[in-house]
């Protein structure tokens, strides 16, 4: 199994090998249990700098597509299936959404949605 | 005079395999490339001009013709020299040891002429695309675990064996053949790791190619340390049971084996027709 990245792609390209590495496995072109490159690896042959793909495995762990067992190198996580195909940041947008839905229905004004996000975030933060 | 002839045989055994037939197969080799994958076809095969390629190889042959002619009138020489000596009686002290570097030669100056047919193809690769494959590439997935175990066994027979018939002493000599040994590997394993987690010397190469290539060195490596810790355990005995005039026999054999395991290999491992040469085709946009 190939991926192939783009790097006049607007898209950025740890997006891309993440959503290539979703693709496979929403494909079946790689299993659950089944080991991926390690990081260093992967960068050389695609020529990009390894903090790259880093972040690219990381987001992957993330979302628990992927799972890092230390020495013994990374393997395609065991529900990745079902978590490929979960789009994380369409998720956080449904929830937040909801959450303005909510604050406009008791009558807050968007100013005031935007003071109070901002606040959570950074006592998040703290 | 029986260990002169078997002599004789294996040297012009040594002579005419590693430069007259190996050297034929390559020019041959380069010859099918230039036929069946030509500049117009193959852009990216050629980052310079083709008639580079046919200087070098041009080059490449002489210099295999020179050798292979100075090796028959050494063996000449050697043999008129030699005409009045007892089987036991030491001779050519050396000759298949130096000249086999010799012979290597031509071999180093054409891989260091591919390396630079790498680079220059990587400084001409202007494409934007990048592909890799999602299989890591582990050792073990190259060559057998015990194939391994036994390369490091043999290394650590030799240092064993060494030791025993000197009485455990550590002589100056053995302490270099022990260090010669120590960087001989540490080249093998700094290769190894180029090799599994490296950047790709062939900016078009395909994954499967390159898998290929990656199990045909790593095997070779394994296969050249085992035949190295023979040839020293032979060469050590040969010095302490005072069969010197072995010694030109083993080197002579020691070689040719090197030169089947090494080129021998690439040349019936890596074929050009299981090569996927469709990754030098000139880009579609461009054309």
């Amino acid at each position: 199994m190939e991926i192939t990245i783009d790097i006049e792609d607007p898209m950025p390209l740890f997006t891309q090998l993440v959503e290539q590495i979703k693709s496979a496995i929403a494909n079946n072109n790689i299993k659950p249990g089944d080991s991926l490159p390690s990081i260093r690896q992967l960068a050389n042959d695609l020529e990009l700098n390894s903090k790259t793909v880093a972040k690219a495995y990381k987001l992957l762990e993330r979302d628990l597509v992927i799972q890092s067992k230390g020495y013994r190198g990374t393997f395609v996580h065991p529900d990745a299936i079902v978590n490929s195909k979960m789009d994380l940041n369409a998720e956080v947008l449904a929830t937040l959404n909801q959450a303005i839905s909510a604050c406009k229905t008791a009558g807050v004004t968007d100013s005031e949605i935007r003071i109070a996000f901002s606040s959570a975030m950074n006592s998040k933060n703290n | 005079m029986s260990i002169h002839i078997l002599f004789y045989a294996l040297f012009l055994s040594q002579i005419i395999l590693i430069s007259y037939y190996y050297p034929k197969q390559i020019i041959k080799r380069i010859d099918g490339v230039l036929k069946n994958y030509p500049p117009e076809d193959y852009p990216k095969l050629y980052p310079e001009s083709p008639d580079k390629v046919i200087a070098a190889k041009a080059r490449y042959q002489l210099l295999n013709q020179i050798i292979f002619f100075a090796g028959l009138a050494l063996m000449g020489v050697y043999a008129l020299m030699s005409a009045g000596y007892d089987d036991n009686q030491k001779f050519a002290e050396g000759l298949p040891l130096m000249f086999g570097m010799v012979q290597f030669i031509p071999f180093m100056l054409l891989e260091i002429s591919g390396c630079r047919q790498f680079k220059l193809m990587r400084k001409a690769n202007k494409s934007t695309s990048r592909s890799a494959g999602l299989a890591p590439r582990k050792l073990f997935d190259y060559v057998s675990p015990l194939s391994v175990i036994l390369a490091v066994v043999l290394i650590f027979a030799f240092i064993f064996f060494d030791l025993y018939i000197n009485d455990f002493v550590f002589t100056s000599d053995i302490i270099i053949r022990i260090i010669a040994l120590c960087l001989v590997h540490g080249l093998f394993i700094g290769l190894t790791i180029k090799q599994l987690t490296g950047k790709r010397l062939d900016p078009h190469q395909a994954v499967k190619d390159r898998s290929q290539q990656t199990e045909f060195s790593l095997q070779s490596m394994v296969s050249v340390s085992m035949f190295l810790s023979l040839f020293l355990i032979a060469n050590s005995a040969v010095e302490f049971y005072q069969l010197s005039y072995l010694e030109i026999i083993i080197n002579s054999i020691y070689f040719q084996v090197i030169a089947f395991f090494g080129i021998g290999g690439m040349l019936r491992t890596i074929r050009l027709d299981n090569i996927n040469f469709d990754v030098y085709r000139a880009d579609k946009a461009n054309v």
